[in-house]
């Protein structure tokens, strides 16, 4: 009997995880393959840490809410791309810098969020894939914003930032003046030579940065609007009948997201040091959704041991795949596809699992209730 | 005033919109020293090439599975279609032919696998269908790079392994359909093969919608509990309508190949959907309802405005800003239809 | 309707301040942290209609920071935070004696601007020394515009598979 039950709590515990468990097996077998040594691995992944994990932890209030993974992040994205451009053009330097590009950033990130929240809440029940098209849609505006505003409009005259023709952001923008100006404030050597070289750096205050939004993020839970939140995520009906707003709630959650993932594209794109003008922020909705999807999150349920498992998985996978194409087969495309089909086959693998799983839960419980009324009508 | 506002309410207020913004591009074009013959030759030519993948939407539709964003798995048997029928390296027409056939298995096993995916996911078909289309291209990204392909017009000529990113459909298919029955008067031409070709697929989407099969599917996508009442298999009908949509998807592509000149693979096919299922939209469909009327007022309208303002907005203003507002606009509609209270939730 | 004590009650009053206050600060980090180049300038220099031939030796410091030394026809670009800065300049006269100038305060206006060490040196205010030194932009490669040069059906006009992160 005890038996039965621990193998079926392993095919549960397996059913749970499959995702994570295929990518630390995919991982592990690619480790030999790719044939790097382990202190590059760790350095990189502590760097791909460093970028990303503001931004994944940006996705876990509106899964709070109960709407789903919030692709809208990519309107945050282009906020911190436009308070970016701006300090560029003006050249404004190192932390201040950083700071006033958040400072610009806010306001547009929480017009944007505001919209795309507005928008979900027209589109309850389909929340993922309206907040996919707001992305696209946004994606346009922000073109034509940034490729034909900035410098005809929008008084931007910088030649690092503009084209030579007088108008529009340039594909690429160095960002000489920010360049990791957060990781570089305050390093720690780990595990140093002799000569304090070598070994793994550790940009303190952007680890501190990270670990400030975790704490805000433990503590909202626990606030009255955090409580709203996970209401409006169970059941919206009955939120609304205890008095919660309902959708003032849910715009919230999503303006909430999207100014700190304009936060984390600031603290990525400063780690980078280089911007894509067109091309950054439809890049970051994928992989960072993707990393947290990787760490065992589902629509529903997310949390900051997923964020942080998932961005590791993630980007091991990524930085490995390339490699071990090229040992395998000869050919570094292939592995570069891979991880492509990856990305996007890991994101399809979860929404499947995450819709069978809760058929198959209303299913029971339908009946359970179906079998519970039955006793009932006997009795 | 209120007979007005009905008549603008039952057209659509976005489709009206579109329609003046097109009619005026029509009426100033002329003065932007644009030939407008010739203009009509360039609407009508896409309208042929890509009316197929629009139609490809029907399907789906109406049994409920929503709108197809996982059609770049249809093209993808096309591609497969093509890539094979120029292996074979039989040229000209023929090749179309063997396009079409070595194609439909494909479409056929990849639709059978895809709707009962979608089967199994009902309520949130479209994300999933977007993400199957991605993970698909991406997955067949890596194939065109090992598959066997042996003919010289399609690998590339220094490696002698993979595929070319765009291969020529000269001396294959090229303007097949184009150059078949073509009228000229004066700067204007107009393709018969192209339109004949859609219009046999149109009609037969159209009959089949009025068969017995054909009204149970769309029974299912407007009222599936009355369906199951009245003894339709829902999934049966709904695996059958992805099917014929992921088919029809592939024709689409190989109508389109004929006429852009080129087969397109790796990322090609990766954001395809879009203007198909924007198209639709703009003809006035909404998530769970489209007509045979819908797809050809879509496709011209968008096809009209895509080839319309770049020309007309380049002689007027020099700037060629119309990439950017075809995004918002072919978006923008997708999002508009998203959020219509009138949706079935999905 | 909400009457007008209760849209200017004290929350209001509060989320204004912590508005104005944030916007401060952003227009304080604005002036603090621009970064303008300075080209400390050794060559010889009209100004006013005076003429000052270049020194022939000269040690500057700017800030208090490094010390360099300027031989004629020298020009050397400081990048600046902020407006407010100081240059000290040491120099030598005919019989090569040391001259320790006085530190001297300056303000920066431009995103570039030239600093004439001779002027300075022969007395003239700080302010008259400094004009405005715009560099002749190098000639560009061919214009590159992201939004030429795609087919319509192909790509939304958004990015492709090619990744770096």
């Amino acid at each position: 009997m005890k038996k039965e039950i621990t193998q079926k709590d392993v095919r549960n515990f397996l059913a749970n995880n499959i995702v994570p468990i295929i990518f630390i097996v995919l991982c592990a077998a690619c480790i030999p393959i790719a044939g790097y040594s382990g202190q590059y691995l760790v350095d990189q992944i502590i760097t791909r840490i460093v970028r990303n994990s503001f931004l994944v932890l940006s996705l876990l209030i509106p899964i709070m809410a109960g709407m789903g993974l919030n692709f809208g992040m990519t309107l945050g994205a282009m906020a911190g791309q436009i308070g970016l451009i701006f300090v560029t053009a003006w050249n404004v330097v190192s932390i201040p810098g950083l700071l006033l590009a958040a400072i610009i950033a806010t306001p547009i990130a929480i017009i944007l969020g505001w919209f795309c929240g507005k928008m979900l809440n027209m589109a309850k029940g389909r929340e993922m894939i309206t907040s996919y098209m707001i992305s696209f849609f946004m994606n346009g505006v922000y073109q034509l914003v940034v490729l034909y505003g900035m410098g005809s409009v929008i008084p931007v005259h910088s030649s690092q930032v503009i084209l030579p023709r007088g108008y529009g952001a340039r594909n690429t923008i160095d960002l000489l003046n920010v360049r990791k100006s957060i990781d570089n404030f305050w390093t720690f050597r780990l595990f140093a030579n002799e000569n304090g070289t070598g070994g793994l750096t550790i940009p303190v205050l952007t680890f501190i940065l990270i670990a400030i939004l975790c704490v805000i993020i433990v503590w909202f839970r626990k606030t009255k609007l955090g409580q709203d939140m996970r209401a409006v995520g169970q059941d919206m009906e009955v939120a609304r009948e205890a008095g919660i707003k309902v959708e003032r709630t849910r715009i919230l959650a999503i303006i909430i997201s999207t100014v700190f993932a304009a936060y984390g594209m600031i603290i990525y794109l400063s780690n980078m040091g280089t911007l894509n003008t067109y091309n950054s922020h439809s890049q970051i909705g994928m992989f960072s959704i993707a990393a947290l999807l990787v760490g065992g999150a589902s629509v529903s349920k997310a949390s900051i041991k997923n964020v942080f498992l998932g961005i590791v998985l993630f980007h091991l996978m990524f930085i490995l795949t390339p490699q071990a194409g090229r040992n395998l087969i000869g050919q570094a495309q292939i592995g570069e596809f891979f991880r492509v089909f990856v990305s996007y086959g890991v994101i399809t693998l979860s929404l499947v699992l995450y819709e069978i799983r809760t058929r198959r839960e209303k299913a029971e419980s339908a009946k359970t209730l179906a079998l519970s009324q039955k006793q009932e009508a006997n009795a | 005033m209120e007979k007005v506002m009905s008549a603008i309410k039952s057209f659509g207020l976005p489709r009206l919109i579109i329609s003046l913004f097109l009619l005026v591009l029509f009426i100033i074009a002329p003065f932007a020293g644009i030939n407008v013959g010739a203009s009509i030759t360039d609407v009508l030519g896409r309208f042929g090439q890509n009316a197929i993948m629009v139609l490809a939407m029907v399907p789906m539709i109406h049994s409920g599975c929503g709108l197809n964003f996982g059609l770049p798995l249809g093209i993808i048997s096309g591609l497969l279609g093509a890539t094979l029928a120029i292996e074979t390296g039989i040229p000209g027409p023929v090749s179309f032919l063997l396009a079409i056939l070595y194609s439909t298995p494909f479409a056929i096993i990849f639709g059978w696998g895809y709707g009962k995916l979608l089967n199994r996911v009902k309520g949130s078909e479209m994300m999933i269908a977007t993400y199957v289309g991605f993970s698909s291209v991406a997955f067949m990204s890596i194939m065109w790079l090992i598959l066997p392909f042996k003919s010289p017009t399609m690998v590339w000529g220094y490696t002698g392994q993979g595929l070319r990113t765009t291969i020529a459909t000269d001396g294959f298919y090229h303007h097949i359909l184009r150059e078949a029955f073509v009228l000229r008067i004066g700067s204007l031409s107009i393709s018969f093969g192209e339109i004949l070709f859609f219009a046999i697929f149109a009609f037969i989407i159209w009959a089949f919608l009025h068969t017995k099969t054909g009204t149970a599917m769309t029974a299912v996508g407007s009222n599936a509990v009355f369906a199951r009442a009245s003894g339709i298999n829902i999934d049966k009908q709904r695996t059958l309508s992805v099917i014929m949509s992921t088919w029809l998807g592939a024709l689409g592509i190989l109508c389109y190949q004929q006429g852009y000149g080129f087969i397109q693979l790796y990322q090609g096919p990766m954001y395809m959907a879009m203007p198909a299922v924007s198209a639709i939209l703009i003809g006035g469909a909404t998530v769970n309802k489209a007509s045979i009327t819908n797809v050809i007022i879509g496709t011209i309208l968008y096809q009209g405005i895509v080839s319309m303002t770049p020309s007309v907005m380049n002689s007027l203003i020099h700037t060629d800003m119309s990439e950017v507002l075809r995004i918002i606009v072919s978006n923008g509609m997708i999002l508009y239809a998203l959020t219509r209270k009138t949706g079935a939730s999905r | 309707m909400k009457s007008a004590k209760e849209i200017f009650d004290i929350r209001f009053f509060v989320r204004l301040a912590c508005i104005l206050l944030i916007i401060a600060l952003a227009i304080f980090l604005y002036f603090y942290g621009k970064q303008r180049t300075v080209y400390i300038d050794n060559w010889s220099a009209e100004i006013n209609g005076t003429r000052y031939s270049a020194e022939d030796w000269a040690l500057v410091s700017v800030d208090g920071g490094e010390t360099t030394e300027f031989a004629p026809r020298m020009r050397i670009g400081v990048p600046l935070r902020g407006r407010t800065h100081t240059i000290k300049v040491t120099y030598d006269d005919r019989s090569y004696n040391e001259i320790e100038l006085p530190e001297v305060e300056f303000t920066v206006e431009y995103d570039t601007s030239l600093l004439s060490i001779p002027a300075l040196v022969a007395g003239v205010p700080v302010e008259d020394c400094i004009s405005e030194f715009i560099i002749q932009p190098a000639p560009e490669p061919a214009a590159e515009d992201p939004a030429a040069g795609t087919d319509d059906m192909m790509d939304a006009g958004f990015g492709d598979m090619s990744m770096e992160i």
